[in-house]
């Protein structure tokens, strides 16, 4: 097991590295000073000079590139153009917000999915199994920001019952902060009001991504539920005259469990994807604002450490799901 | 075998009844579905095709008091500075189509002979790209696009490119992994073995075979590649207005929303959902027709 | 019934964390907007959230009277000029501290003075391209000496690049990254980027402590959040920047109070004018004629912006209309006697930035386009770039035609003129035009020191300009505040630092 996830781990290096020298190239060749964009059209020509000797931006690109690189390896991003500040530092304080969306939006997708999709496949060729598929194919051609927005109408605009923006209501942040995840946090501070405004602001959010992300979970439960309805252990349930409640959701939705983890790991880079837009809907404190902003500013630190944080969590991801995979079913050999 | 799971569990239920019903009316769900794509699609592509002929207004061009509500003579309203909001949803289906059929082209001519060479060829070459490939294929595909576009800056072939380098990878697999069990088999064995010269077993005996699994993926990566588009305008990386494109429309509109102005945004995403629904529906259909089996691809 | 009971336990919580934000206490303001914070150190910070945040957090030898344009001591109890224009003396006054109680010494000016100049970051050049040297004579007296006479100079004195910081905490050759140590009514006790500041009284200031114990700034990303926010009641005060339909619907709101007041912000369309056409001063003068600057502020704006005919802003002396207004059949005229017709139209390109000037950017560059378009001689094409992108494009002579936009520095006419119109200075604002009159009478400006004499100067540059046309000014911004009934203490400032410290709850 060890030298299992050790490998696993070392196969993730490469896919990190790849993405990052394709964005850092991507950076560099197309057209775009970001020391002029910080400094403005009044610097002096000798600053922009200084500013760009102070960024390493004068030497060669292969040898940014392996600078680049060295101080990946120890954990330095660099200090972001924008704000001075080191993008480790931004990241570390954008990711929880990310990752808490994400969270919220994968239970509620995984939800839904098991809901409709087992239903669906149960009641194969029927009509709720057709309502199924016809919300999957309807949900799956939703553009998330638009999604987004007509909540936003409805839900904030028309009837006033949830926030729309951000993460927190003024003074609603939790005290004390230790995962960044401020449902946690104020639960470890126990600060109730701000647990619940949270979990509000959190509502509109986590629906429109999880909705969006749940057509491909609703598709993919159904299959794998009608597959393992068909399997000899589910025929022989039935046969034991187990009820058929018991059937489908100890036996056969048990059973089609693993392959719904490994596509939770495949659509997890999906989730990212919408997670940008629908941070930038919500504004949402999260790295895919902070990206969409930093890009109008060839904030190249940033840029790069917020693609390799991203790179880092689908890595990451993949590889718990792989483990958790190899840990429930033992056929997977290590 | 699918079919063979349904037996006769809950036939006492009211949804069975209807369901067999709607089936007999409309005959096997795929076919439906396929056809509903299919109309779709071609409503869409007609709506491009002749959009100066049915296009009451000029598309690019103020055509009359702006914000105006739906109403006679503009049915979708008008936009802030008085477009024509019903001429820039026909129009836009131009640009939506467009880029989405260019995008997918250059990751089909780029992903599809990778694919066939390095899958024949195998060894380190192979191993190689195939873990480019996969990275590139495991990220995020529309965040990858968002950077890519924002460097290659506006313009129809630049927002197709970054749209591209997000699919090419998806060909390449599909075509990668179908070559290397079909170059195993006898009948191209044979041909290597009667002296048939790489590139002839390739064009001859292997692109026939895998080349029908790529129109799911083609169908799929083009309804993808609409809804990206739109995520990357609505960002403000698409193509310079006042060209219509129902991203920047929906974008704009966006921020006339809480005046109660909702056309400028409810008609643009209802043609992006609409185009979408048809090519994933027409995707979904002929992947069924395909591959009978219910194994989910893509 | 467990689950519901959970539920009901929710519903419950959620109804009184609701009546929390109900009861309003006297003791905070809260701010809304969507600017948002590059850097705190004085030394880098070079836009306008940025740079108002520190005007609220901390103090400069010199500061303006609030909505006026009138320099008083703030940290300094008086300075001295030397008659030959080059030499500031200046006297602090006794026992100021630092927020952490360190003391604000002529020690810390000179070293605050060196250390901007030398990091070389965003807004150095402002200092070091007229600060010769900082002279400590004791520990409350020191000159600084000038590479030449700068009349603006006591101006750029009372912006942030001047403000004093703590030797102690920050470092001579670093970017600061930590919280701003204070010499002003407020400091910082939280800040998280993104989302919101929280300011307390600095229990060390010298001056009239803050109305209000509390600010709290929420940070929105675009418009539409923060506007939400105003309407559910969320927050207080909104500032920067509402979109013009939703200000324009919030005037006529009972609900709330609003202010507008003239901004220095002023937008132009500039020329590159080594780029054909736009080489010939007659196809600027052109379209200086097409440009309809009223629908321009009614459209787009929704007549919340003011016509601008010259550089200098409206309020500003020196100013004077000198531009053609609109007047589209001499553009007609002028381009049918260059040749131009309904078959062979003048075909050029407009460029602008999406974001970095805000969401109205692309319609108003689809307005210019479209009333260039109606004369029925121009063919325009609209592109765009991304504002790094957008820098690059212009000293690189890309863009022949584009939209910019130019808050100042100081309050002084000669940072509307200069960086404009001066041989040097124009190829940073990718106009690169270059007039030896125009040179010589902008250096006269900066010598003479009395405000009348330096009217009449640039008086005369500014009816020189209008001949060459390498801008088209086309309007000046709008303060616009939003408040609900019960805050005070909005003062419409002319030079546009927004005083948190006088905001108070009635």
């Amino acid at each position: 097991m060890k030298t299992y996830i050790l490998t696993r781990i070392l196969l993730a290096i490469p896919m990190i590295l790849i993405i990052l020298t394709i964005i850092f190239f991507v950076l560099r060749i197309l057209p775009g000073n970001p020391v002029m964009a910080l400094l403005g059209p009044k610097a002096p020509p000798e600053v922009v000079k200084a500013m760009e000797h102070q960024m390493g931006l004068d030497k060669p690109i292969i040898v940014q590139y392996g600078d680049y690189l060295g101080s990946i390896l120890k954990g330095d991003f660099g200090v972001s153009a924008y704000t001075g500040v080191t993008v480790i530092q931004e990241l570390m304080q954008k990711f929880p917000a990310t990752l808490e969306l994400t969270i919220f939006a994968m239970t509620i997708a995984v939800f839904i999915g098991i809901f409709f999709g087992t239903y669906g496949a149960y009641h194969f060729g029927r009509t709720l199994d057709i309502a199924a598929r016809v919300y999957s194919i309807f949900v799956y051609s939703f553009p998330v920001f638009w999604f987004g927005i007509m909540l936003q109408l409805i839900f904030g605009v028309w009837l006033h019952w949830l926030p729309v923006s951000g993460r927190s209501s003024p003074f609603m942040i939790p005290n004390h902060i230790y995962t960044g995840l401020y449902v946690i946090d104020s639960i470890l501070n126990l600060e109730w009001p701000v647990l619940v405004d949270t979990l509000y602001h959190l509502i509109l959010p986590s629906v429109t991504l999880g909705v969006v992300i749940s057509s491909i979970f609703v598709r993919m439960v159904r299959s794998n539920v009608i597959l393992s309805l068909s399997s000899q252990y589910v025929v022989a349930a039935r046969a034991r005259g187990a009820k058929e409640k018991k059937v489908i959701f100890k036996h056969a939705l048990k059973n089609a469990m693993a392959p719904i983890l490994t596509i939770m790991g495949l659509e997890f880079a999906l989730l990212l994807g919408g997670a940008v837009l629908t941070e930038v809907t919500f504004s949402w404190p999260g790295i895919g604002s902070y990206l969409v902003t930093r890009i109008t500013y060839r904030d190249f630190p940033a840029i790069q450490g917020a693609i390799v944080f991203f790179a880092m969590f689908v890595a990451i991801v993949s590889i718990l799901v792989d483990i958790a995979n190899a840990w429930l079913d033992p056929r997977v050999r290590y | 075998m699918a079919n063979t799971t349904n037996t006769n569990y809950g036939n006492q239920m009211l949804s069975s009844r209807i369901g067999r019903g709607f089936r007999q009316l409309m005959g096997d769900s795929s076919g439906v579905m396929t056809f509903i794509g299919l109309i779709l699609l071609s409503l869409f592509v007609l709506m491009a095709i002749f959009a100066p002929y049915i296009s009451p207004y000029s598309p690019v061009e103020p055509s009359g008091a702006p914000l105006l509500s739906p109403q006679w003579g503009h049915i979708m309203g008008t936009t802030n500075l008085g477009y024509d909001v019903f001429s820039r949803f026909i129009w836009g289906s131009r640009m939506a189509l467009l880029i989405a059929v260019i995008a997918t082209s250059i990751a089909a001519f780029i992903g599809i002979p990778t694919g066939l060479l390095v899958g024949y060829a195998g060894g380190v070459t192979d191993r190689i790209v195939t873990m480019i490939m996969d990275s590139v294929y495991t990220f995020p595909g529309l965040i990858l696009a968002i950077a890519i576009a924002a460097m290659l800056g506006p313009g129809v072939l630049n927002i197709s490119l970054s749209i591209a380098v997000v699919y090419i990878p998806t060909y390449y697999r599909v075509i990668r992994s179908q070559v290397s069990t079909i170059k195993s088999e006898l009948y191209v064995e044979g041909a290597r073995s009667i002296g048939a010269k790489n590139m002839t077993i390739i064009g001859k005996y292997i692109l026939p075979n895998v080349l029908p699994s790529t129109i799911v993926v083609l169908s799929m990566n083009i309804a993808d590649a609409v809804m990206t588009e739109a995520g990357l305008s609505f960002l403000g990386l698409g193509i310079p207005p006042p060209v219509p494109d129902w991203g920047y429309d929906l974008a704009k509109g966006q921020q006339f929303l809480l005046q109660n102005d909702w056309w400028m945004v409810v008609f643009p995403g209802i043609a992006i959902i609409l185009l979408v629904l048809g090519f994933s529906m027409f995707a979904e259909g002929m992947d069924e027709y395909l591959n009978p089996n219910i194994g989910e691809k893509r | 019934m467990k689950k519901y009971s959970i539920l009901m336990t929710i519903l419950l919580l959620v109804v009184f964390s609701v009546s929390i934000f109900a009861i309003s206490a006297k003791n905070y303001v809260i701010v809304g907007t969507t600017d948002k914070i590059t850097s705190l150190d004085p030394a880098k910070a070079y836009e306008y959230f940025s740079d108002n945040i520190l005007q609220n957090v901390m103090t400069g030898l010199v500061e303006y009277i609030p909505g006026t344009t009138k320099i008083v001591p703030s940290l300094a109890k008086s300075w001295k000029i030397s008659s030959d224009g080059l030499t500031y003396t200046f006297t602090l006054k006794k026992g100021l501290k630092f927020s952490n109680g360190d003391p604000i010494n002529a020690q810390a000016f000179k070293f605050s003075i060196d250390r901007a100049i030398s990091l070389k970051q965003n807004p150095s050049f402002l200092l070091a391209d007229v600060v010769k040297d900082v002279k400590v004579i004791d520990d409350l007296t020191f000159d600084i000496q000038l590479k030449y006479p700068f009349a603006p100079f006591i101006n750029i004195l009372a912006f942030t690049i001047s403000y004093p910081v703590d030797p102690k905490v920050y470092s001579a050759n670093e970017v600061y990254n930590g919280l701003p140590v204070a010499s002003g009514p407020y400091m910082v006790k939280k800040l998280v980027r993104g989302q919101e500041i929280e300011f307390v009284r600095n229990p060390n200031y010298y001056g009239k402590p803050a109305k209000t114990p509390i600010i709290l700034v929420k940070i929105f990303r675009a418009a539409n959040n923060l506007y939400m926010a105003l309407m559910s009641g969320e927050i207080d005060v909104a500032y920067r920047t509402l979109l013009p339909q939703q200000f324009a619907q919030i005037k006529n709101n009972k609900n709330f109070v609003s202010y507008v007041g003239k901004s220095p912000f002023i937008r132009e369309v500039v020329f590159d004018v080594n780029v054909k056409p736009f080489n010939n001063p007659k196809v600027r003068e052109a379209l200086s004629y097409a440009v309809n600057r009223a629908k321009i502020s009614n459209e787009v704006f929704m007549s919340q912006v003011s016509p601008l005919y010259t550089l200098i802003p409206d309020g500003m002396w020196g100013h004077k209309d000198v531009m053609p207004h609109y007047n589209p059949s001499k553009t007609v005229s002028i381009l049918k006697s260059l040749g131009y017709s309904k078959d062979n139209p003048l075909k050029i390109s407009l460029w602008y930035t999406p974001s970095h000037y805000g969401s109205t950017e692309s319609d108003l560059a689809l307005t210019i386009k479209n009333v260039f378009e109606a004369t029925g001689l121009i063919k325009c094409d609209v592109k765009y770039a991304e504002w790094a992108t957008y820098i690059d494009y212009w000293t690189k002579g890309v863009m022949g035609m584009f939209l910019l936009g130019w808050y100042p520095d100081y309050f002084d006419p000669d940072d509307y003129m200069w960086p404009f119109l001066e041989s040097k200075a124009s190829p940073s604002m990718g106009s690169y035009y270059s007039n030896k009159t125009i040179d010589e009478l902008l250096l006269d400006a900066r010598l003479v020191s009395d405000i009348p004499g330096r009217t009449a100067l640039y008086d005369k540059v500014q009816d020189l300009m209008v001949k060459e046309a390498p801008y088209i000014p086309l309007f000046q911004g709008q303060q616009q505040v939003v408040t609900k009934p019960n805050i005070g203490g909005i003062v419409m400032d002319p030079v546009q630092i927004f005083r948190y410290y006088l905001l108070y709850k009635k």
